[in-house]
Parts: C-alpha cells; structure tokens; sequence
C-alpha cells in the first residue's frame, strides 16, 4: 500500500544544479608588442608583457623553466611610493621550491634553466604591475618542472 | 634551530627608484647573458617633463609602451603626447596607448601636451644588440 500524502516531499531537494562562484580576475589586459611591429626592430628584439594584478592568490603558471634567462617585474603602481609594491609575493626557486617573500618593487632574477613557480600574491592592498622580459628576445620556450 | 640560509634570495634584484619632485620612476639597469648592458625605466607619464629630458640619441635600440593606469581602461593615457623622431625632427601625436621603437642612433624627444588627467604609464627598454639564437636552442 502506498501513502498518498507528501509528508516527506520535503526531504528531497530537486534543485542541485548551481552555479560554480567565479572568482574576481587576478589580472589586466597587458600591453605588449605585435610581431609585425617588432620585426621592425634592429638590435635584440624583446620578448615581454606587463600587466596589472588585482587580487591574491596563485598564479596560472605551473613549476617551469626556460632555455633563456629570465627577469619577473614587479611595480607598484603608486607614483608617489614605487618602492612600496602594496602587496607581498612568495615565489618558489629551483626543484626544492625554495621559498623567497618580498613586498617591494623587485626584479627577479632567473637565470637560464632555474626551475620556478608557483607564485603566490599573499596579500594585496592595492594593484601592482607585473611582466615579463627576455632581453635578448628568445623564441617562447616553457619546458615543464622536470 | 638554525635556519637554512636561503640560496636563491639573490635572484630578488632591487631597482633604483628616483625622485622627480612628488614623482617617482623605477629604474633597473642589467646585462644580458652576452653581457651587454640592458635597461628597463617605469615613469609616471607625469613625471616626464619633470625628467626634464633634451633631445637625445643613444647608442642602443629603445622601445617604449605608453598605456593608462586604470586596469579597467589601459587604453586610455589621459594625455595627448608629442613624440619627436629624427635629425630633421618629424613630430607624431598620441594620445592613447601606444608603443614607439627609436632605433639605435636616432635623435628623439618625447613631450607632455596636457598635465594628465588620470595615471598613465610610461615603460621604456633600452635594448641590447641584435640576437640571433641557435637552430638547436629553439623548441
């Protein structure tokens, strides 16, 4: 026999679909060269970006290395206090994932086959910039944490 | 316990950040693994008549982005600014985001029309020479 009254409709849930939350995005559109332009250029041609990045949290890029030497830009974006970068930023070198913190405006220093990443802004108080540059403007090359 | 000396915190470089009345501009000068020189300088654009820059040629290829503070709106630099290429100068106007190459030798300037009306960035490269990579280097 089978009750025809709905006391237990109330526990089943038939809405369990949601929407994943999205977070904020952790960065800028970034200002770069195109490569028509760039072949313009006579002496070294450089490879880089530079963006802003607007929350904490990890960056995209797994553990890699490159076949170049590299330089990470770190600005702050306070034309009044560039040394203060207005936020706190771990970064891990070498296999070990050795793990280096500053909170000033840096460059930082990778040389040819360093393995490094992942980078992680700790804290944010207010956007900085952040880019990329390959002075002697290497073909791209991301070779995966061995 | 002794804490383990960190061997990769020398690959944390520090700029020089110079002063120009209540403007400051980000300087780093390296050399590449040939070990010729390189520069990168990150200016407010209203600190450049600050700058106080003469009309120059160097001995070094140079690019330099010109693009607007707000993240939201990089396009727009909130200025018109007069750029000034050659011996007999031919005078270009931007005044929205924009990249200029000044090739090694070549006289140029660069001014401010209009105090800005919002942050705007100025990033300049100064290159070293002409790298051609190996066949067995590239992927």
């Amino acid at each position: 026999m089978t009750a025809n009254k709905n006391n237990y409709e109330k526990y089943i849930l038939r809405s369990v679909i949601n929407e994943m939350p999205q977070m904020k995005k952790l960065s800028s559109p970034f200002v770069a060269g195109n490569p028509d332009f760039m072949k313009k250029i006579e002496g070294a041609k450089p490879n880089f970006a530079l963006y802003y990045i607007l929350r904490t949290g990890m960056f995209p890029e797994p553990p890699h290395f490159h076949n170049n030497d590299e330089y990470l830009l770190f600005i702050s974006s306070d034309p009044h206090d560039m040394k203060n970068l207005g936020a706190v930023v771990e970064i891990a070198f070498g296999e070990e994932w050795e793990k280096n913190e500053f909170s000033t405006s840096s460059v930082v220093y990778f040389p040819k086959g360093l393995q490094h990443c992942p980078i992680h802004v700790k804290k944010l108080e207010r956007p900085f910039l952040f880019g990329h540059f390959w002075p002697m403007g290497e073909k791209s090359n991301f070779l995966p944490a061995r | 316990m002794v804490k383990k000396k960190k061997e990769y915190a020398k690959c944390i470089l520090s700029p020089e950040i110079k002063q120009y009345q209540d403007q400051q501009v980000f300087e780093f000068k390296g050399k590449d693994a040939r070990g010729y020189d390189f520069s990168v300088q990150m200016s407010p654009v209203e600190a450049i008549p600050l700058m106080k820059e003469k009309p120059q040629a160097v001995d070094a290829d140079r690019v330099k982005m010109y693009f607007g503070g707000d993240p939201e709106n990089m396009k727009d630099i909130g200025t018109e600014i007069e750029i000034s290429l050659g011996k007999v100068p031919e005078i270009y106007k931007i005044d929205a985001a924009s990249m200029t190459y000044i090739p090694k030798g070549m006289l140029h300037q660069h001014r401010v029309l209009q105090k800005p009306e919002k942050l705007s960035w100025l990033l300049s490269f100064t290159l070293p020479p002409k790298y051609i990579e190996p066949e067995e280097s590239k992927e």
